[in-house]
């Protein structure tokens, strides 16, 4: 019997002196296993005592469970201290945090790409004018003369032709469209009154280019035709949708007279600067005012050309160069840009 | 087209005060006709007086040098000159000691005992030309428009001073009376509210009997011709202020008659032609025909250049030879010079659309063009011809040699009367104008109207060819009233709903996948070339431009390929590896008239590593493929066209229908493009691809057991693909079956690919036990074992 209690007291000392080695999480996981577990000599010892007397077994059995509590105790506390010092060895760690984020994987194409800024400012419009009941409609690129001149009062050898230098594919008969004006026709030649649409597209013009001008660009078309809306509506209309598009709540609208065949009256329509609240600047050439869009009201021989009864049904149309909204608002000051597709340009336009 | 308001003052009033003349000029911008620059005019100093030679003598102890005594009111001053052309009474420049020209201070001055307290001036030191022979002459030529003799003592520059506009012509190719200073002078009248005086053109009497006999062959183009001669006159340089008016209009002075005939177009809009009498007729007979040109007719025109003409020009002739493109340019044969001393004088009215016809077929664009092209009121032809020749008697003592013949063949008609719905103006305009305001804007602006009920009969001057209907007349009242008025907080617009447009929704879409997946959307022009094309190798059809911009852009695009290859190119300078995307569309020939239009996103992996750029393209088109929410995945099988490797891509369908190309860029194409580096495209049509949008997400359940995932690794011959092995992988309850490595390097031969596949076990009712996981995948390697027998194995 006191072999049986050298022997736990034996295991306990040696078992107490390793726990203080035990220097990880792991290792104190398999010292439990082997010293406290099934398998343990501890177990071993205890199983065989049953040639002790009852009150010996007693005696041993109370010890060595003694023992048991103690090492599992100290294991315990042994573990309690190496988290701590993970804990603190955690702490204590450092990132710098004003390192880039993402460049360190690239100079790849992990990061994020971008949106040309025609198409972002094409969504703005499609998602301002979608607001007040405008519907997108589209009509092809290449399009005949009736549907780009003439349905829009602007017969073949009209002075008017000039205000527009035109590409043709056949002379007076299929051209790369001059204007997206030519999808009021086809809008309202398959649709009844009450009509809402804006039509954004490409558009092409024979000019050379320079920093305003390209022979490719993009405009957007607005056309409205109900028993009512007027220059008044439509006033309300753009205030809102510019106030929107460029972000800024002080807008007013200047309206000046102008021609266009397929509107009577034909107005532009200039919108207060929005970088200098109309004090003058660069951007607007010091005349607080930025020339924006040609609309008016819809000319009743266009609707007579499209069997709508012009006694009955009037309204509007508006359109402008998409390039030239983005120009303005985002600053570009050469069309160009928008062409040559240079990543290191494009890749300013973070507006996912 | 410019516009001088000095002249508009002979029509209306125009303010002096600086302030209050730009402020006008801007609401003419606004309500008119906009303004794309404002020039004042002169540019000389003030210092400049006139002054009238009283007396003139020889200088005793000089020869070449003269005394003059000039008179700058109430004050003689002397002045000593060596210009030759000084007279006594001539009307002078004079800059007096003390004063500047050009900068530069004049001093009194002593010539060998005589001095000189000032200076004439010529031309040339007033900066107003290079005439340097002789001090300027202000009192030669001077008719009613400007007689200097009046303003004796007073500053030149105030004299002749102007503010000259130029307006923008696009915006009044409708108006063709705003094409002279009488049109535009009724605007400024109407804007201010003031009132407007015509030119008074005297009555040109004559008593000569002889007639000029005038043929009008063609009743279609000439609607009235007006003609006279002119005998006795001398051609010589226009007076000072003629000239200076003329320049400043832009317009280059000649002689005295075309410059008059130029002055009276800018004043009333008609053009006139002087041809020189003696060159077209040899005796009194003349007879003038106006006729269609005869085929390949010739004809030497003002700019010396020989014209070939066609049936759709229009000449004036005598019986011999034409001696003028009608309404377009006159004949170099009869042209006036410093010889002509008699000529004929033609003011007619022509068919607006045939002039512009024929102009564009000789490619002209003259003064004349420019206006008859925009419609030209047949009542001006004999008030400008009058105009012209009460100046030219003025100026050149000529006298009339012939009766003022006027044929006319198109009756002048009535002037055309519009009633107007008074209550329309606020249905259109949105904006309550009270009557009295609508009927004094059509009064000022020279339309008669009286009010009846609730109409007004509006009577239009035969000068506005533009106002057809009530809404013309409406314009009118809106803009002259002002649109400042619109009042747009009372707009109350119905709500309309708005129905999604499929096309526009998906490429927004694709748009944001992309560029999410680190691409840069690009847009490139529409319009490529022919060399662009064959570096592409792409053979399509393509339709060309006829009056193309440069040859580098003379074809509608059959391929979005060649554009992109080009700015992959530029790009790879910059960045190692990229992404590039473009939705547009390319242009295909047809049987219609039309060509067919189909849109196209295209999209490039380039990267400068050795790396397969391949899958990262392939990935691209997988991630749209599940995030449009396809009913159907894409299908990738055959060969794919140039410029792609054969085998190394492929032709792209959905529900079996061809649309499109993947895969690598054959070598050659990119060293056409110098572009160096790895390179895979694919182009696909997604013209219809949004009707294989799903509308609805259809949500599963998740399993509440565990999923079981399994790796396999196949070895196998490229007889095969991945496809056909993933086809016969089966099990009721297996999730997914994803390739997650796929190896065709060195360790293995030339002709097979190696791949793992995860097999995703999931299991809606209990938990899976190993063995049925293990029973499985047995399962599914003999089935693939007993299809592919020789070409499969595992490892």
């Amino acid at each position: 019997m006191e072999k049986i209690k050298k022997d736990v007291e034996k295991i306990w000392k040696t078992s107490i002196s390793a726990i203080e080695t035990l220097e990880n999480l792991e290792d104190i996981k398999k010292f439990h296993s082997t010293n406290l577990g099934k398998n343990s000599d501890l177990s071993a010892i205890l199983r065989n005592i049953s040639k002790l007397t009852i009150s010996e077994r007693k005696e041993i059995g109370q010890f060595a469970n003694k023992v048991k509590e103690n090492i599992s105790n100290n294991l315990k506390q042994q573990e309690e201290k190496l988290r701590q010092t993970l804990y603190d060895k955690e702490d204590s760690e450092t990132i710098d945090t004003t390192i880039s984020g993402y460049k360190l994987n690239t100079g790849k194409t992990l990061s994020i790409g971008s949106i040309h800024p025609i198409s972002a400012m094409i969504k703005l419009i499609e998602d301002t004018f979608a607001v007040y009941g405008f519907e997108i409609a589209e009509g092809p690129e290449i399009e005949t003369d009736w549907f780009c001149f003439q349905a829009l009062n602007i017969p073949i050898g009209h002075p008017a032709r000039d205000m527009q230098d035109t590409f043709y594919i056949k002379e007076d008969e299929l051209l790369p469209r001059t204007h997206t004006s030519s999808v009021q026709i086809r809008t309202m030649q398959n649709n009844a009154p009450p009509i809402r649409i804006i039509a954004p597209g490409k558009v092409y013009r024979n000019e050379n280019s320079d920093s305003r001008h390209s022979f490719m660009f993009h405009q957007f078309e607005g056309l409205v035709i109900d028993d009512k809306s007027n220059l008044k509506d439509l006033s309300n209309i753009l205030q809102g949708a510019l106030k929107r598009i460029f972000d800024n709540e002080n807008i007013r609208l200047r309206i000046r007279n102008s021609y266009f065949p397929f509107t009577e009256p034909s107005i532009e329509i200039d919108c207060s600067c929005i970088f200098c609240d109309m004090k003058g600047c660069k951007i607007c050439s010091n005349k607080g005012w930025l020339e924006l869009l040609g609309a008016g009201m819809v000319h009743p021989q266009v609707l007579r050309n499209v069997n709508i009864d012009p006694n009955k049904y009037q309204g509007f149309a508006f359109g402008t160069g998409i390039e030239r909204l983005v120009m303005i608002k985002d600053r570009v000051d050469d069309t160009r840009l928008f062409y040559e597709n240079d990543i290191r340009f494009l890749s300013q336009f973070r507006n996912i | 087209m410019k516009i001088s308001l000095d002249l508009i003052k002979k029509y209306t009033y125009i303010p002096d005060n600086r302030n209050d003349l730009y402020n006008l000029i801007d609401r003419f911008a606004i309500k008119s006709v906009d303004v794309d620059s404002i020039t004042e005019y002169p540019s000389f100093e003030e210092d400049i007086l006139i002054g009238e030679v009283k007396e003139i003598y020889k200088h005793k102890n000089a020869d070449r040098l003269y005394v003059t005594k000039v008179d700058i009111k109430n004050k003689e001053i002397q002045i000593i000159t060596g210009a030759p052309n000084v007279y006594k009474g001539m009307i002078v420049p004079v800059v007096l000691a003390g004063g500047k020209i050009n900068g530069q201070n004049i001093e009194k001055h002593d010539f060998r005992g005589e001095i000189s307290y000032g200076m004439m001036c010529s031309e040339k030191e007033l900066g107003l030309g290079e005439n340097h022979s002789g001090i300027l002459d202000l009192g030669s030529g001077s008719t009613e428009d400007m007689l200097f003799r009046k303003y004796i003592g007073k500053s030149l520059k105030s004299v002749i001073k102007d503010t000259i506009i130029d307006i923008d012509n696009k915006v009044i190719s409708h108006r063709g009376d705003l094409f002279s200073h009488q049109g535009i002078a009724r605007e400024f009248a109407a804007i201010q509210n003031k009132p407007f005086s015509e030119k008074v053109i005297p009555k040109i009497r004559t008593n000569k009997d002889n007639k000029l006999k005038v043929n009008i062959e063609d009743k279609e183009f000439c609607y009235r011709y007006c003609a006279v001669t002119i005998d006795n006159l001398k051609v010589e340089e226009s007076p000072f202020w003629m000239r200076e008016r003329l320049k400043n209009l832009g317009i280059k002075p000649i002689n005295n008659i075309v410059d008059i005939t130029n002055y009276v177009m800018v004043n009333l809009g008609q053009p006139l032609h002087a041809f020189d009498l003696s060159k077209i007729s040899k005796d009194n007979n003349l007879e003038i025909y106006v006729r269609k040109a005869k085929y390949n007719e010739e004809i030497i025109t003002l700019d010396s250049k020989r014209r070939l003409l066609k049936e759709n020009n229009y000449v004036i002739a005598t019986k011999n030879a034409s001696i003028g493109i009608a309404g377009v340019m006159g004949g170099k044969e009869s042209e006036i010079d410093e010889n002509t001393q008699s000529i004929l004088l033609e003011s007619a009215t022509f068919n607006s659309s045939l002039v512009r016809k024929s102009a564009k077929s000789v490619n002209i664009r003259s003064e004349a063009v420019l206006r008859y092209e925009k419609g030209i009121s047949q009542s001006l032809a004999l008030k400008a011809l009058n105009y012209a020749i009460d100046l030219i008697i003025q100026t050149t003592n000529g006298n009339i040699s012939s009766l003022v013949t006027d044929v006319i063949t198109k009756k002048l008609e009535d002037n055309l009367v519009i009633k107007l719905d008074i209550s329309k103006i606020e249905k259109v305009l949105g904006m309550n104008i009270p009557i009295n305001d609508v009927s004094s804007i059509l009064s000022s602006l020279d339309i008669k109207n009286k009010q009846i009920k609730n109409f007004i009969f509006a009577t239009i001057p035969d000068t506005r060819f533009d106002i057809k209907e009530d809404v013309d007349l409406i314009e009118e009242i809106g803009r002259i009233y002002g649109y400042d008025n619109i009042n747009i907080e009372d707009s109350n617009m119905t709500i309309m709903p708005v129905r999604k447009n499929l096309t526009f929704e998906m490429n927004n879409k694709i748009i944001r996948i992309i560029a999410s997946l680190g691409g840069y959307e690009i847009k490139t022009y529409s319009f490529i070339n022919q060399a662009l094309m064959d570096k592409s190798l792409i053979k399509n059809d393509s339709i060309r431009i006829l009056n193309p911009i440069s040859p580098n852009f003379d074809l509608l695009r059959p391929s979005l390929i060649p554009s992109m290859l080009d700015i992959v190119s530029t790009n790879q300078k910059h960045m190692d590896s990229f992404i590039l995307y473009e939705i547009a569309n390319i242009y295909l020939k047809n049987n219609t008239i039309q060509p067919k239009e189909e849109l196209h996103l295209i999209t490039a992996y380039f990267s400068k590593d050795k790396e397969e750029s391949f899958f990262h393209i392939k990935g691209i088109l997988d991630t749209i493929n599940l995030y449009l929410n396809l009913n159907n995945t894409f299908e990738y099988s055959g060969n794919p066209e140039k410029p792609f490797l054969k085998n190394k891509g492929s032709k792209v369908y959905i529900s079996g229908n061809y649309i499109g190309e993947i895969g690598d860029i054959s070598s050659l194409v990119k060293e056409n493009f110098g572009i160096y580096g790895s390179l895979s495209i694919f182009d696909i049509n997604i013209e219809d691809l949004h009707n294989n949008i799903g509308k609805f997400i259809n949500i599963k359940n998740i399993s509440k057991f565990p999923e079981i995932k399994e790796d396999i690794t196949i070895l196998y011959k490229n007889k095969i693909n991945s496809k056909d092995i993933l086809d016969k992988i089966n099990d009721t309850n297996l999730k997914t079956k994803d390739i997650i490595d796929i190896y065709n390097g060195d360790k293995i031969k030339n002709d097979e690919t190696s791949i793992t596949i995860r097999l995703v076990f999931e299991n809606f009712e209990k938990t899976f036990l190993g063995t049925e996981i293990k029973d499985k995948i047995d399962d599914i390697k003999n089935t693939l074992l007993k299809e592919f027998k020789d070409t499969l194995t595992f490892r």
